[in-house]
């Protein structure tokens, strides 16, 4: 309160009458020193030395004033451009210092500057698709489970049957995509006969549903991207589609690139298209290198090189098990499934083991391009609405069974908190950095002033404000 | 000065105030050095600052009177938010000084 008043109070001495208190002080200060030099006359002191006595019992008056007009008000800017100057002045005698200052203010900029655009783009920035808030990706509400094999979260995951249920019955949606993710695929380009780069490697593909592409609203930026007349039987459509980044960095800029020959796996799959340098597939803060359709999955190897891939597109459901109940009480490490009349049993390196609950293989992330003047909940309401006869039990024992999170949010989700945690803890430390810059700067500064200050002729308590009444020292 | 009495001086003034009720600059200089038996070589300028802030506190108020020897002086005096606060701050004081003098009473106990 009391803190508050006197806030208050040199907040007024901003706004006039300073001339007149300066005046007034001046006249008290005068009053004072004759009052004192009158009492040493009285003493008999001569009246020369009583006014000597007065001044040197006073102390110093230009100070008082000063001292006096510092706690009258603020001085905001009244001694900015001083400070300014003199810190010029300052830098420029001491170059080393300077030198190292701006030295590492620079690399902190960097560095932080890096660091926020990075997650920026990692957490936040829409995908570079048409109209990317329409986007949604489906989830199931009921499970939230994290998949033992690849630290994702499972609930973004669904089996091919289920995804041919929803986007049959979802009329609300404009389409539902599918796609999945292969992390190491191998790659091979053979030089050809107009280009001498080839490529051999493991690279980042997608499996994808022929709507993908139109869905997302992406165009080629050479050939054609992928359509649904690309993926309508299975294991007869061997088409690719590449990112600009690979076609530039591994083969070259080759002109003729559509109609060249890529190895996946062994397999032979034409080039059909390039992809434009922004769009680098769903998955945010990371690459896809290639895309093909879903119908060539047998094709792809599994998480772990599994081969061939399961193939739910024949209809030969594979049974997935999503934990398997070991003597430690968790971990899905297992080499197979024997069916028993009790149930299914894993195969575990300690034995045969019990099976947590099996579902249907599922790696498939489902979007969905939801119209502006639908709702998020109706769109939610008819996917449940007509995920009844999904015979699976995750499915139907939940009251919430599917929920759509726009893409921007959803990939929190889904994909790897790993790297929205590491994210964000590069964002808090470059927020770290920054602070200690911020921190730093003032106490190398005020050691400046303090050098300079103790150079001071003696008499003098502090450093005047640069330039300010040198004479009074 | 020490810097006890330094950071006292508001006080010390506040108190002064009080005993001989509104007085002028000077006096409220000379008052100080007598009562301290001249222990406190008090450069009197530094007083016109200390009554600033006072007044910014809302504890004193001043306005302009006469010296005893007819000259135009600013006259300071107490104001009730002044006396509350005095009497505050003089319990905490004497709380404070209070503790610190039964430390220092302590006998050497080791024998």
């Amino acid at each position: 309160m009391t803190a508050l008043r006197i806030f208050l109070a040199r907040l007024r001495g901003l706004f006039g009458g300073d001339d007149r208190r300066e005046r007034e002080l001046r006249a008290e200060i005068d009053a004072h020193i004759a009052e004192a030099a009158e009492e040493f006359e009285r003493q008999g002191v001569p009246a020369n030395e009583g006014r000597r006595l007065a001044f040197a019992r006073f102390g110093g008056v230009t100070q008082t004033m000063e001292t006096h007009r510092d706690r009258r008000r603020f001085r905001p800017f009244g001694s900015f451009g001083q400070d300014l100057a003199y810190g010029a002045r300052m830098l420029a005698r001491n170059m080393g210092f300077t030198l190292v200052a701006v030295l590492t203010l620079a690399i902190g900029i960097l560095a932080n500057t890096t660091t926020i655009s990075a997650v920026n783009a990692v957490l936040f920035r829409p995908l570079a698709i048409d109209r990317p808030a329409q986007v949604h990706q489906i989830f199931t509400g009921g499970v939230r489970e994290v998949d033992g094999d690849t630290g994702e979260d499972a609930s973004a995951k669904f089996s091919y049957r289920v995804y041919k249920s929803l986007r049959e019955s979802a009329t609300m949606f404009d389409g539902l995509l599918a796609t999945w993710v292969l992390v190491s695929q191998a790659v091979n380009v053979a030089p050809s006969a107009t280009s001498r780069a080839s490529y051999a490697g493991r690279r980042r593909g997608e499996i994808v549903s022929g709507n993908y592409f139109s869905l997302l609203g992406v165009r080629a930026s050479q050939g054609r991207l992928l359509a649904d007349d690309d993926d309508r039987t299975p294991n007869a459509h061997p088409v690719v589609v590449l990112s600009e980044k690979f076609w530039k960095a591994q083969l070259d800029s080759d002109p003729n690139v559509v109609g060249r020959l890529v190895k996946i796996n062994g397999h032979p799959f034409n080039v059909i298209g390039i992809t434009p340098a922004s769009f680098t597939g769903t998955v945010f803060a990371a690459q896809t290198d290639f895309w093909v359709p879903l119908m060539m999955q047998g094709m792809m190897h599994g998480q772990y090189g599994q081969e061939p891939g399961p193939q739910w597109h024949t209809g030969a459901m594979r049974k997935y098990v999503m934990s398997c109940q070991s003597a430690n009480g968790g971990g899905s490490t297992f080499f197979g499934l024997r069916p028993t009349r009790e149930g299914p049993k894993c195969e575990t390196p300690l034995g045969e083991k019990n099976c947590g609950p099996v579902r249907e293989l599922a790696y498939l992330r489902i979007f969905g391009r939801l119209p502006g003047n639908i709702s998020r909940t109706a769109a939610e309401s008819q996917l449940n609405a007509s995920a009844g006869h999904l015979a699976e039990p995750m499915y139907a024992d939940s009251a919430r069974r599917f929920t759509l999170e726009p893409e921007v949010e959803s990939r929190h989700k889904d994909h790897s908190s790993q790297v929205r945690l590491i994210s964000l803890l590069a964002l808090g430390g470059s927020i770290l950095v920054w602070l200690v810059a911020c921190a730093t700067w003032p106490i190398c500064c005020s050691r400046v002033r303090v050098r300079v200050s103790a150079s001071w002729p003696s008499g003098c308590r502090s450093a005047p404000a640069a330039g300010a009444s040198h004479g009074n020292c | 000065m020490s810097d006890v009495l330094y950071g006292s001086l508001g006080l010390i003034i506040l108190k002064t105030l009080e005993a001989l009720g509104p007085l002028h600059g000077y006096r409220i200089a000379r008052r100080i050095e007598q009562i301290s038996g001249d222990h406190l070589a008090l450069n009197q300028g530094t007083l016109y600052p200390a009554l600033l802030k006072l007044e910014q506190a809302g504890w004193i108020r001043s306005s302009w009177g006469e010296s005893d020897s007819g000259r135009a002086v600013k006259i300071y005096a107490l104001t009730k938010a002044g006396r509350k606060h005095l009497a505050a701050e003089e319990a905490a004081w004497q709380h404070a000084t209070g503790i610190v003098a039964r430390f220092f009473k302590i006998q050497d106990e080791r024998s």
